[in-house]
């Protein structure tokens, strides 16, 4: 379309220019030739009129008529037209209103009824000019020439023109293609990546290359799909931990039951143990699903914190309160130190759970006269709390892995104390989410030290994690 | 990815499609042919005043006419000459510059006061003029500028080559050479007299090439039983010019070069030329006419000229008897001069052919013209007739030039029998018509055309016949 436009345009632009040029040129001309036959005329002289229209029509490579005030031809170069009234739209204007006036025609088109063609010559035009004798309009001079090769240069024009611009067309819709195949490219195997990451193939990774937008969104892909894999991965890695974790007292409660079954007979005392068992191994997969489903709605984001100020001194205070049963049934000495009142803002419930977690575990992993310190102090804009114990302490191999999910240091003394592994994993995605940080120090046989922090002023506003 | 070909496949033809379609888009000029023709001006005048009959009204001639001034050196001068009905301008000219100038004091005619003029003839663009004895008495000299001034004029006339002037109609000299005519006439007149006597003298003095004379003389032709002046140019030693004469005329008539002349006085005391021939020369009357008028215009007082054939004197020329001297004096034959007509005849192709015809007396009338276009051609000549047949004379209902145009009343049956003309055959009838009017009639340049009375648009539906026509010499070939 806008090569028909530029190609219309130009010709139009051109002809007008050409056409123009050949309209002025032939006025002037028409009009010095009039002047020059003007006494000739006048003279009636039809010999020496004659002639000099000969001459001036070879002159000036045209043909020369001469009409009377009522546009009959009195004088011809080519001698074909004596006596014939010319009755050209032209010649009427300047017989009735003087000046000049001019006009094309084609004349294989039907307008050579008047033989008005010039040799060979299809289009021709005529310029028509009054012939004035002194202020005395007298008749009218009409010049024909040939507008063939005006007419043929526009056509050669256009011709070229034309090729040009189909050559161009062609250029720019192949460089079009070229430019599109460039863009639509990386889009198309983002495509192809989104489609083989919808069918499951998490692997799936783009090439990326340069630095441009796409090459920004193929990276921003990329590492939406590494990490999507590595859900993926994680997940598995969580049911699969899960389902082993259930598996185990299923298989313990299915033994138990077995034998209460198939026992017989079955001893009472004997029986009501086999029951406290079972009862023991449903307390445990109740707790173990019950942190699990912490554990999902934390991560989902579906965990909401009910923020508000909490006192860390009362807090503190009431959950060393209540593990000093089970400490002093264990022989384990617990000490709490409140060296700062300080409020911090968020979910009083949940940072209750950590801090019970926190103890818990040092009384948990502490022998017998063994001694737990929980310490509340306040740095900065950070309440700390501290939870010493000189337990058995976390090997160093472990210690990567304490805060995974299922990952115990010691398996047989977390299922002898109802442990499910993941008490340290909720103690961390709980302290993260008040923008807290728990950290600790460890050395076997001598103790650990963990350390929580908390921001005074709570948890950043994030989307639906706080209320 | 065939879709993408397909969709690619659809643009590309459609970017093919739009860009071919303005490339076909042909340069176009608005044809200014369409739609219906233009309406010409009518010419808006009185009821038609056609002529019936011949009529030639008067008019003005301007026209520059040559005086001497005071230095003696010819002087132009534009003049307003009225010619009245039936005056031939010629005639008017001459009188013009026999009559004191009325411009300005300084100029004078060119003859004495009371030269009469006896006649002009104007014929084939040869112009003879005859005055009378009147001029002779004024001495050579001024018979000499007298034939200057006249020549001047007359040759600045279109159409007019030669011009021979007569005293009393026989041929003037001077320094005792014979003139002859003047074909040009450009130099200084007194100049001119002393190159004459300086021929003389060299005539006088030897006989070589130097001393042979440059003259023009107007030999006779017959045609069609009259006689049609031609200008012929001799170049001769003085006493050799009248041999010279003779040669010329039988060369220009055709004939075998077997004549010898002499000069004789006879008794009487007129100088008489004699001119013999063999007895088996082809002679005829009108070959001796011509002769006759060749000799005496020429060679000066020469009162007659006597022809032998066979040592016998011919008796007769036509009805004219030989006078007492056996001579036959020009005066007596005037009847056989003529002058030519310039006829126009179409050929079949639809073009013109001039053919020239010889017609009595001087001053063709246009009615006389259109008579022999009636006529027709010579049956030797492969042209056509002008008029449709059964076109007669009575057909011409009148001619009359008045303000250089001829009007030509043309009768409603000839009218009529125009119609079945085809384009050529109608362009030919009119400007054959135009063509012999202008050719041959002093000062028209236009006809126009009158059907029984009235004005017609056109002849045949092709030629507009509302205003003068003027002629054409592109359809002449």
């Amino acid at each position: 379309m806008a090569f028909t436009i530029v190609d219309l345009s130009l010709m139009q632009l051109i002809g007008e220019y050409l056409l123009g040029q050949k309209v002025r040129e032939e006025e002037r001309l028409t009009d010095d030739i009039a002047t020059r036959v003007a006494t000739t005329y006048a003279g009636h002289d039809a010999e020496a009129l004659y002639g000099l229209a000969r001459a001036l029509a070879a002159e000036n490579d045209g043909r020369v008529l001469v009409t009377d005030m009522w546009g009959v031809v009195q004088s011809d170069s080519d001698g074909r037209l004596n006596g014939t009234s010319l009755a050209l739209r032209e010649i009427a204007d300047v017989l009735s209103q003087g000046g000049s006036s001019y006009g094309y025609y084609n004349v294989e088109s039907g307008g050579g009824w008047f033989a008005l063609s010039l040799g060979n010559s299809s289009v021709t035009g005529v310029h028509v000019s009054a012939i004035q004798s002194g202020r005395e309009q007298i008749g009218a001079l009409a010049f024909v020439s040939n507008a063939q090769e005006l007419y043929g240069s526009l056509s050669h024009i256009q011709r070229q023109i034309f090729t040009w611009l189909v050559l161009v067309a062609i250029a720019v819709l192949l460089a079009s293609l070229f430019l599109s195949r460039a863009f639509t490219k990386p889009i198309g195997e983002l495509n192809q990546g989104i489609l083989r990451m919808t069918k499951g193939d998490l692997h799936t990774r783009v090439r990326v290359k340069g630095n441009n937008e796409f090459a920004q969104l193929g990276r921003a892909f990329n590492q939406m799909s590494a990490q999507l894999e590595q859900l993926n991965t994680t997940r598995n890695a969580f049911v699969s931990d899960a389902s082993h974790e259930l598996k185990t007292p299923l298989r313990t409660v299915k033994i138990l039951v077995q034998t209460l079954l198939y026992q017989d007979p079955m001893d009472p005392d004997m029986a009501r143990e086999l029951l406290g068992d079972i009862d023991r191994e449903v307390d445990r997969m109740n707790l173990l699903v019950s942190d699990l489903l912490s554990l999902v709605r934390i991560n989902s984001g579906a965990m909401k914190l009910n923020l508000a100020e909490v006192p860390m001194a009362d807090l503190v205070g009431d959950t060393v309160r209540r593990l000093r049963p089970m400490a002093e049934g264990r022989q384990i000495s617990l000490r709490c130190d409140l060296w700062d009142e300080v409020t911090v803002v968020g979910d009083s419930t949940k940072l209750q759970q950590v801090v019970y977690n926190l103890v818990d575990n040092a009384v948990k992993y502490t022998p017998a006269g063994g001694a737990v310190r929980v310490e509340l102090s306040r740095s900065g804009k950070k309440a700390v709390v501290t939870v010493t114990d000189n337990g058995i302490g976390i090997p160093q191999k472990d210690v990567p892995h304490v805060f995974e999910r299922f990952y115990r240091v010691d398996k047989a003394r977390s299922r002898e104390t109802g442990g499910t592994g993941l008490g340290l994993a909720i103690v961390k995605e709980m302290v993260q989410l008040h923008d807290g940080s728990i950290t600790f120090t460890s050395e076997e046989n001598v103790g650990t030290v963990f350390t929580l922090e908390l921001p005074i002023s709570g948890p950043q506003e994030k989307g639906g994690a706080a209320q | 990815m065939n879709n993408r070909l397909r969709v690619l496949s659809a643009l590309l033809c459609l970017v093919f499609l739009l860009t071919a379609l303005s490339g076909c888009m042909q340069v176009t000029f608005e044809d200014s042919a369409s739609g219906a023709p233009a309406v010409l001006p009518r010419p808006t005048r009185a009821a038609a005043n056609a002529p019936v009959g011949d009529s030639f009204a008067r008019y003005r001639l301007r026209t520059t006419i040559y005086y001497y001034n005071a230095e003696g050196s010819l002087t132009s001068t534009l003049r307003l000459i009225d010619v009245g009905q039936g005056q031939d301008r010629f005639v008017r000219i001459v009188e013009a510059l026999l009559e004191a100038p009325y411009l300005s004091s300084s100029l004078s005619p060119i003859a004495p006061e009371g030269t009469r003029l006896i006649g002009v003839e104007s014929s084939g663009g040869v112009v003879t003029v005859d005055l009378g004895a009147e001029l002779l008495a004024a001495g050579e000299e001024a018979v000499w500028k007298a034939r200057a001034a006249i020549a001047r004029t007359f040759l600045e006339q279109g159409g007019v080559t030669a011009v021979n002037m007569l005293i009393e109609g026989q041929a003037v000299e001077a320094a005792g050479l014979p003139l002859g005519a003047l074909t040009k006439q450009d130099g200084a007149v007194s100049a001119g007299y002393d190159q004459l006597l300086a021929e003389r003298r060299r005539s006088e003095e030897s006989s070589d090439e130097s001393a042979r004379l440059n003259r023009v003389a107007v030999v006779y032709v017959p045609e069609d039983g009259l006689l049609l002046p031609e200008a012929a140019e001799l170049h001769a030693l003085a006493a050799d010019l009248p041999e010279a004469l003779l040669s010329a005329f039988l060369t220009a008539n055709g004939l075998p070069d077997a004549g010898s002349f002499s000069l004789e006085i006879t008794p009487a005391g007129r100088r008489v030329a004699r001119v013999r021939f063999p007895g088996d020369f082809p002679m005829d009357p009108s070959i001796a006419a011509a002769l006759v008028f060749t000799m005496a215009r020429f060679l000066p007082a020469v009162g007659g000229v006597a022809i032998d054939l066979g040592g016998e004197p011919l008796p007769a020329v036509g009805p004219a008897p030989c006078g007492e001297d056996q001579a036959f004096a020009p005066g007596d034959l005037t009847q056989l001069l003529g002058s030519e007509a310039r006829l126009y005849f179409p050929r079949a192709d639809g073009t013109l052919a001039e053919t020239r015809r010889a017609l009595p007396g001087f001053g063709l009338t246009g009615r006389a013209l259109l008579a022999q276009l009636l006529e027709g051609p010579d049956a030797t000549q492969e042209l056509e007739p002008v008029f449709p047949e059964g076109a007669r004379e009575s057909d011409l209902l009148g001619v009359r030039v008045e303000e250089g145009i001829a009007h030509v009343n043309l009768s409603a049956s000839l009218y009529g029998a125009c119609q079945s003309f085809d384009a050529a055959r109608e362009r030919a009838f009119a400007y054959a018509i135009i063509n012999t009017l202008v050719a041959n009639l002093d000062s028209v340049t236009q006809v126009q055309f009158y059907i029984s009375g009235d004005f017609a648009d056109t002849l045949a539906g092709r030629i507009s016949i509302l205003a003068p026509l003027m002629a054409d010499p592109g359809l002449v070939r």
